[in-house]
């Protein structure tokens, strides 16, 4: 009887182990991408200053800032549709920076609008380090 | 009680505190990690991937309002749509492109999408004959209003847009 438990509690065990392993959901947290880009960029220390600039900075007419704002805790606006932006802060908006796929869609298309290619794995975590300095209430 | 069995005990101890840690685990990652079921269809179709894909920039303008000549053509050139890069993995833009030109306005269906796509209309729907005659009462300025600001954003006005609805029923037009 009891190794007939034993055999079941290490079944279990095994099968909700595949379970994980097999789960579709790619999610990750803000910190699993800072990893990863930490890994692809170097040497060099994320820097969240350098990462406020990069969102203000504008090469033709669009900065990040242009549809997400200055302060990423607000709500924006997308500049040509007009439809609502849910805030890009995950202090403010949990969801952010959880998906992996969503994340690198949205890298690729907006680094190419706002600086005409896409964004190295420094600028990438130097914004996000950045973002993660933002919390509900201060001051951006 | 043997060395043995208390040995046993303990093994059996650990590979059930294990189990439940691992239960525990799983469950809160099933949480966390995953919308609710209905909003999760084991395999998307194509309509919500058009929904969730088209819809995060603009309403997911329904495929009846253009002919699949041009939904061809837009889908074709989404890495520079109407001024952005709006491009996607190819298996979506595949499945989303198929079902746009499988559903687009045909000449048999109405007569006003098969005359645009006659004269190589622009791409723009808001450049469609109809969508000009249906909107010809509105006055420049409100189309600039702050709460508007755009002919692509339909649901300032068609409050029912979301669910594909334009009739005169639910237009509030805001100040």
């Amino acid at each position: 009887m009891k190794r007939y438990f034993r055999f079941a509690g290490a079944g279990a065990t095994a099968t909700l182990l595949a379970a994980i392993v097999a789960s579709p959901a790619h999610s990750a947290a803000p910190a699993d991408l800072l990893q990863q880009w930490r890994v692809e960029a170097g040497a060099v220390p994320f820097s969240a200053a350098r990462g406020r600039q990069l969102f203000e900075s504008r090469v033709i007419d669009w900065s990040c800032a242009t549809c997400h704002t200055s302060d990423p805790r607000a709500g924006g606006r997308h500049t040509v549709t007009r439809k609502p932006i849910e805030p890009l802060a995950p202090s403010a908006n949990p969801a952010r920076f959880t998906d992996e796929a969503k994340v690198a869609k949205w890298m690729r298309r907006n680094c190419k609008d706002v600086l005409q290619r896409e964004c190295t794995p420094l600028e990438k975590g130097d914004v996000l380090t950045w973002l993660l300095t933002l919390k509900s209430g201060g001051q951006p | 009680m043997s060395d043995n069995l208390r040995l046993q005990r303990r093994v059996d101890w650990l590979v059930w505190a294990l189990t439940l840690a691992f239960g525990v685990f799983a469950m809160h990652e099933v949480q966390g990690a995953t919308p609710p079921a209905a909003s999760r269809p084991s395999a998307p179709t194509p309509e919500a991937i058009h929904r969730r894909e088209c819809g995060d920039c603009h309403l997911a303008y329904a495929s009846q309002l253009l002919p699949a000549a041009t939904w061809r053509q837009i889908m074709a050139g989404l890495d520079h749509h109407f001024g952005v890069d709006a491009s996607l993995d190819p298996a979506a833009a595949s499945a989303i492109s198929s079902w746009l030109v499988q559903s687009a306005a045909s000449p048999g269906r109405s007569s006003r999408e098969s005359r645009d796509e006659d004269a190589g209309a622009s791409l723009r729907i808001t450049t469609t004959r109809w969508f000009v005659r249906e909107h010809r009462e509105v006055p420049a300025s409100t189309w600039r209003r702050a709460a508007i600001g755009s002919a692509a954003n339909c649901a300032a006005c068609h409050t029912d847009a979301l669910q594909g609805r334009f009739g005169e029923r639910a237009l509030r037009i805001p100040n």
